[in-house]
């Protein structure tokens, strides 16, 4: 086409065109790149998650079961050492293997009847359901050294069946109304942080519909999910965790689109919104119960299905949905400390920060696992004595 | 030189200094290259928005979007020419959203327009052109600002905004009418 008369005047006038820029501008510019600077960096996260994993090893390695601190002297007159007869089996020792020690250190108030020397093994621990016995139920007769009187087993009996029968909410089936949030790094991940986590971009060669020649530029938003569970305390100090989870992934990024007619849509902004639906196992580790507060560890993994993978591609005169399916289960697992606050015996909020790894991400649609696939997790929620 | 030649003392003093300045987060840096480019890209971004306020929103967004993309900037080509690109990409995002681009001509229609002749017209002044230019419909504007001030070719357009070749060429000969008449009008 000639170039117009019009053309030329215009290209003259306006090519190298200025104006006068308003300082609320550069205050804009400024604000916006102070904001990016202050989102949480990936260190920051990754040094709390190491703090809580160091927790939860410390917590593990450090507790030892309730039969290792018992004074000796209170052993005395219950055991008899070297010289017991055969087949009678020493209180210590029938204590030891029914897992309720407790009795022992209910006799520590008692004179010892027989002075029988002490044992020279390993005396066994106070144990922490002793403290919660009153004293008019304790042991009122000695224990003879030639074996357990029915007194005592019915006592050690009834305090077998306290350990297990623990006040509402420690023990039994709970709900858990939870939901998790993660951090998304720096928002904005630079070109090489991409290109070192995704395959090389190669040009679009086809006319199939799809997303083609990403910019590298990516921005991410929090991760956020939600979910329902059950938990179940099969032992005083154990527990095992499961439900259903949905979270929801997004980012935004420039890229080209083809649509189904094989018509190239260039650059253009892109909205990618994930939908998955997962299910967690965990087991948890009741670490400290104390008053209203209960402090545990836990470990565990996710099997996560994709259920729509969503691109709104913003196009004129519409927007476009575009839809990605038939991916793999997403795996992960998980290691983390919590804390729980008892409202009443039977409700109580809970806090759980965990390290959670997303295993095979190369095979998953791109998100912020697929570059950061160590993730920092927090998860919140209420949990409900059933 | 987009650079001013009377930069303090100890300021990054060539263009390449005040990019690395900027890449490394220099907030005194990224404001110098700001003072330097921000008149010719409120420019531009006004070309294509068409009213101030538009057009200040395209420029912040443009100056962050250049701040955070400056580590792919390779060094090759005018960085002016890098730039210029990335605030028409903003001002292109921000029509899209509006959706202000009606880009849906029909060719025949377009046939039409390719055979009438521009006739001469009569030299005005940068503020009453750019005042005219912002009365166009956005879509015809924003084709009239790619293809004759940036040198885009159809085929760009066309890729750019989605749309046919056909129709950008349609859309540019509607806003140089459009032009040629406003301008008869005004004298």
């Amino acid at each position: 086409m000639k170039e117009s008369e019009i053309d030329i005047m215009a290209r003259n006038l306006l090519q190298n065109a200025e104006e006068t820029v308003s300082p609320k501008v550069w205050e804009g510019v400024s604000a916006a790149l102070d904001a990016r600077k202050r989102v949480v960096p990936f260190w920051a996260w990754a040094l709390s998650g190491v703090a809580a994993a160091a927790a939860v090893v410390l917590g593990v390695f450090l507790y030892r079961p309730s039969v290792s601190a018992i004074p000796a002297a209170p052993l005395a007159g219950y055991v008899q050492a070297a010289s017991q007869p055969e087949g009678i089996v020493p209180l210590q020792q029938q204590m030891a293997r029914s897992a309720v020690p407790s009795a022992l250190a209910m006799t520590q108030e008692e004179p010892a009847p027989q002075a029988a020397p002490l044992s020279t093994q390993a005396i066994p621990a106070q144990p922490f359901a002793a403290a919660v016995i009153p004293a008019s139920q304790r042991l009122s007769a000695p224990v003879r050294s030639t074996g357990i009187s029915a007194e005592d087993q019915a006592l050690l009996n009834r305090l077998a069946q306290e350990t297990v029968q623990q006040p509402a909410g420690e023990n039994g089936l709970s709900l858990l109304v939870s939901g998790n949030f993660q951090g998304n790094g720096r928002g904005n991940v630079s070109s090489a942080a991409y290109h070192r986590a995704f395959r090389p971009l190669s040009p679009r060669a086809t006319q199939e519909e799809g997303i083609y020649n990403e910019y590298p530029e990516v921005s991410f938003s929090l991760p956020v999910s939600g979910g329902l569970g059950f938990l179940f305390n099969f032992h005083p100090r154990w527990a095992v965790g499961t439900g259903i989870r949905y979270t929801h992934l997004s980012r935004t990024f420039v890229a080209e689109y083809v649509d189904s007619d094989g018509f190239p849509l260039g650059e253009t902004d892109i909205d990618n919104h994930q939908h998955w639906v997962g299910v967690p196992l965990n087991l948890y580790f009741h670490i400290v119960n104390k008053g209203r507060w209960r402090i545990h560890s836990f470990v565990g993994g996710a099997g996560e299905y994709l259920v729509d993978n969503d691109f709104l591609i913003h196009s004129s005169p519409r927007d476009i949905h575009y839809h990605q399916g038939g991916f793999p289960l997403q795996w992960s697992a998980a290691v983390g400390l919590g804390m729980e606050f008892k409202l009443t015996p039977g409700i109580g909020l809970y806090l759980d920060p965990s390290f959670r790894y997303y295993f095979g991400t190369e095979n998953q649609p791109r998100s912020i696992r697929t570059i950061q696939p160590l993730r920092v997790d927090l998860e919140a929620g209420v949990r409900f004595s059933l | 030189m987009w650079i001013k030649e009377d930069a303090p003392a100890g300021a990054a003093s060539s263009p390449e200094r005040l990019v690395t300045a900027c890449q490394e987060g220099d907030r005194k840096a990224q404001k110098r290259l700001f003072d330097a480019l921000a008149p010719k890209m409120m420019a531009v971004c006004l070309r294509y928005m068409g009213n101030r306020e538009d057009a200040e929103d395209v420029l912040q967004e443009g100056f962050v979007t250049l701040f955070t993309k400056l580590d792919s900037y390779q060094g090759l080509g005018s960085f002016e020419g890098w730039a210029r690109r990335i605030f028409v990409n903003t001002a292109l995002m921000h029509l899209r959203r509006t959706d202000a681009l009606g880009l849906s001509d029909d060719i025949d229609q377009a046939r039409t327009l390719f055979t009438e002749e521009a006739t001469p017209v009569q030299r005005i002044g940068y503020k009453e052109l750019m005042r005219l230019i912002g009365q166009l419909p956005a879509d015809a504007r924003t084709v009239f600002n790619m293809y004759v001030v940036e040198g885009y070719s159809h085929k760009e357009i066309a890729k750019e905004l989605g749309c046919t070749e056909a129709t950008s060429r349609s859309k540019l000969q509607r806003a140089r009418l459009r032009l040629q008449e406003m301008i008869m009008e005004e004298k």
